[in-house]
């Protein structure tokens, strides 16, 4: 199959404006339809090492970024993300066709995806084992995820972690990392070389840009992995860099807080998050400054994992 | 009346660490049991074709329970709690 780099720039432009494309991410396949130009070029830009083809056979979800009909066409354009043919967010300005992609991507996931446990969590492995991040909005779950992979951490997701309920392993999406207002000078200065869009700003999330995803981390990203780690990050705005023990049981609660199909799922999730929990070692973890936090996490993986009995 | 106990079954218990979970596949809920109700559950827990309920008598006669140095109504209470929660279920019997 090939991927996003190897179509031309008018035949990835031609084949989104008409039939679409079928773009694979890990085990999903989506096919995104869209006449312009920002969600063309935010695909060749962030997804250009992803497996790309059809429209063949069946697909996950079938997804669309579009004007809409009328006046805001043209005047003040606006976007909307449609799913199955159907609108499903308010409209947004033009300018954040992108990023409006990437949050519908997302929705498709938490809404429609039940054969995995899904936590909203960012999770990135170090051999093969994974570290977990679970965290609401702004704990800086995703600036964390960026720069551990910007400095060698194998990406799986930067929003949410996919616990396989047979095998109790995690999967991986590799999508781009989601990055906002003051995370984006401070991931730029600890990885210059590291490809990161123009932002789009004013959004409802502030000023917005992504990471372009390791191309390691996308060629492995059928490979799922162990739990390691499982650790709370907060942001904390003039605080030290500390890395705590967090009991298993708080552990527990904190990962079930923020799983989005805990309750549809029932006893099965129930002993997924246990094993999950038992296989991992917990930490809550504050930091400031990008680079010691990715030091301090890299020693925590160093120092191996300690599993319940 | 004669009151017996039993974990109700639609629970399943998990221990993390030291730490005994009780889930509820009825109502969804998780619990984290104290080490007082992780000792009473303990106490109801039965192997296979084992009688399952216990008498107020045969919990507070159980090790685990007993070393807690909890009296009838201490005991009574934490079951009701546990009851309360769909832990646990009571059989009446004249």
């Amino acid at each position: 199959m090939s991927v996003v780099a190897d179509l031309p720039p008018a035949e990835l432009r031609d084949r989104l404006r008409g039939p679409g494309i079928d773009l694979v991410t890990g085990r999903f396949r989506t096919r995104i339809v869209s006449g312009l130009p920002e969600v063309t070029t935010g695909i060749a830009q962030l997804y250009r090492d992803f497996p790309v083809d059809g429209p063949t056979g069946f697909a996950d979800f079938h997804v669309a970024v579009a004007r809409p009909r009328g006046l805001r066409r043209w005047y003040r354009p606006q976007v909307l993300f449609r799913f199955d043919g159907r609108s499903v967010f308010k409209p947004l300005p033009g300018n954040q066709a992108f990023p409006m992609l990437e949050w519908g991507l997302n929705w498709c996931l938490t809404t429609q995806v039940h054969h995995y446990l899904v936590f909203h969590a960012a999770v990135v492995a170090n051999g093969e084992r994974a570290l977990v991040m679970p965290g609401p909005p702004g704990s800086g779950k995703s600036t964390l995820c960026a720069a551990l992979v910007t400095q060698g951490w194998r990406l799986l997701s930067d929003e949410m972690a996919l616990l396989d309920l047979e095998s109790g392993l995690i999967h991986g999406l590799a999508r781009p990392v989601s990055l906002k207002n003051e995370s984006i000078p401070a991931l730029q200065a600890l990885a210059p070389d590291a490809f990161v869009s123009a932002p789009c700003h004013d959004t409802l999330k502030g000023t917005v840009a992504h990471l372009r995803p390791p191309i390691d981390s996308v060629e492995r990203v059928r490979t799922p992995v162990r739990p390691g780690w499982i650790v709370f990050p907060r942001f904390v705005p003039q605080a030290a860099t500390e890395l705590l023990a967090r009991s298993r049981d708080t552990a527990f609660f904190g990962l079930v807080s923020n799983a989005f199909n805990y309750s549809a799922l029932g006893d099965i999730a129930f002993e997924r998050t246990v094993d999950l929990v038992a296989q991992s070692d917990c930490h809550d973890f504050s930091y400031i400054h990008l680079a010691e936090a990715v030091a301090r996490l890299g020693e925590l993986a160093g120092a191996g994992t300690r599993p319940v009995d | 009346m004669y009151r017996r106990w039993e974990i109700d079954p639609h629970v399943r218990c998990r221990r993390l660490d030291d730490q005994l979970l009780a889930y509820h596949s009825g109502s969804g809920d998780t619990h984290l049991l104290t080490p007082f109700s992780d000792a009473i559950l303990t106490a109801l827990a039965v192997g296979p074709g084992e009688e399952a309920a216990r008498s107020l008598a045969e919990i507070r006669a159980d090790p685990g329970v007993a070393r807690f140095g909890a009296g009838d109504r201490e005991i009574a209470d934490a079951l009701w709690m546990l009851e309360e929660a769909g832990i646990v279920r009571v059989l009446e019997a004249a």
